[in-house]
């Protein structure tokens, strides 16, 4: 079904995320960013929503993206398991942040979300790149599809 | 969220709980806000969907924009085009929520997983299939053979919430008739 999917972003509005909502916005998706903390639309650009239950937000969307991947908490997960089923869950890291924190990201989300398509997606700062891996073909396909085009940014595609 | 699907998947056959449990894990949970389009003619019908909160609507456009609306489905039922989702041929239908809904969405490969893993599901789906048949069919013949009135009166006898939900220019549109014949048709109903 080509009705444009729902994104859903997890997490704190940072560069990066803005930078990925406009590309997105660009291409007519809908998008919520998802924060229990606090209602944040005066800063957002135009085409996304904020909501504050991150369960609902989800339930939404049909494309999961966690904005802050080193810090995941197996609460969080829990609460949009049930929800997130057969969805893509995209985890952001950026390669400052590689090595073993992004090994637990990758081993806690796949645990936690057994039933979900994990999509890692690497932010390169120095070069502006960003690569996207996962075991999924299907979904990293999707994911390279949709980062394409983004300015100022390459992408590169590992299966 | 799968309280409704079991209810119906059981009232056909038996499931035991571990089978349930599968079944699951291959279902998209989505929560879909009114008027949010599901499915576009022209692209292919990627799910299959079962509605456990809410009402969706099929319908096709012709070349001057006018809607033709072929199926409602509401909380229990299944909705989707079986053409274009069995075939990977693009659809010619619109799906639409006419509601705020809960749906639970299954993919052609998973749905063929599931009916692998759990093949007492295959009756299920034999029947929901077979009825859906019967009803094609018979919309098929009223749409020949039966008055606008009688057509009016099997949608009140058969699906009476239908009418409280769903605005009359959709219900004209589901029956073929134009907005001023049912109209009429409403008005000799309230006065018998």
């Amino acid at each position: 079904m080509a009705a444009k999917e729902t994104i859903a972003f997890i997490g704190e509005s940072s560069p990066l995320f803005t930078r990925l909502a406009q590309h997105l916005a660009k291409k007519h998706y809908p998008m919520l960013l998802v924060n229990e903390a606090e209602t944040l639309q005066a800063k957002l650009p135009a085409a996304v929503e904020s909501i504050s239950c991150i369960k609902d937000g989800c339930w939404e969307a049909d494309i999961v993206i966690l904005l802050e991947a080193n810090s995941i908490e197996l609460e969080l997960l829990e609460k949009i398991k049930e929800v997130a089923t057969q969805k893509i869950v995209v985890y952001l890291i950026s390669d400052k942040e590689q090595g073993a924190t992004d090994e637990n990201s990758a081993s806690t989300l796949e645990q936690a979300l057994p039933n979900s398509k994990v999509v890692r997606l690497l932010y390169e700062a120095t070069s502006n790149k960003l690569v996207v891996s996962g075991e999924d073909e299907e979904a990293v396909a999707f994911i390279t599809t949709l980062m394409k085009g983004m300015a100022g940014h390459t992408i590169e595609q590992h299966s | 969220m799968f309280e409704l699907l079991h209810k119906k998947i059981t009232e056909t056959i038996s499931l035991s709980e571990e089978e349930f449990e599968f079944c699951k894990t291959l279902f998209l949970p989505k929560k879909v806000r009114k008027r949010r389009l599901l499915l576009e003619e022209g692209d292919v019908c990627k799910y299959t969907i079962f509605v456990e909160k809410g009402l969706l609507r099929s319908y096709t456009m012709d070349e001057k924009g006018a809607e033709h609306i072929l199926q409602f489905a509401l909380e229990g039922w299944w909705m989707g085009d079986l053409y274009s989702f069995f075939t990977g041929e693009p659809s010619s239908y619109y799906i639409e929520a006419l509601e705020d809904c809960e749906l639970l969405m299954i993919t052609k490969p998973s749905w063929d997983l599931l009916l692998e893993k759990v093949p007492a599901l295959e009756r299920y789906f034999r029947i929901l299939v077979q009825n859906n048949l019967i009803t094609t069919q018979r919309r098929l013949m009223c749409s020949f053979s039966v008055t606008a009135s009688d057509k009016y009166q099997n949608l009140v006898e058969s699906f009476p919430d239908i009418l409280q939900r769903v605005p009359q220019h959709m219900i004209a549109s589901y029956l073929g008739i134009t907005r001023e014949t049912l109209s009429r048709i409403r008005g000799q109903a309230v006065r018998r």
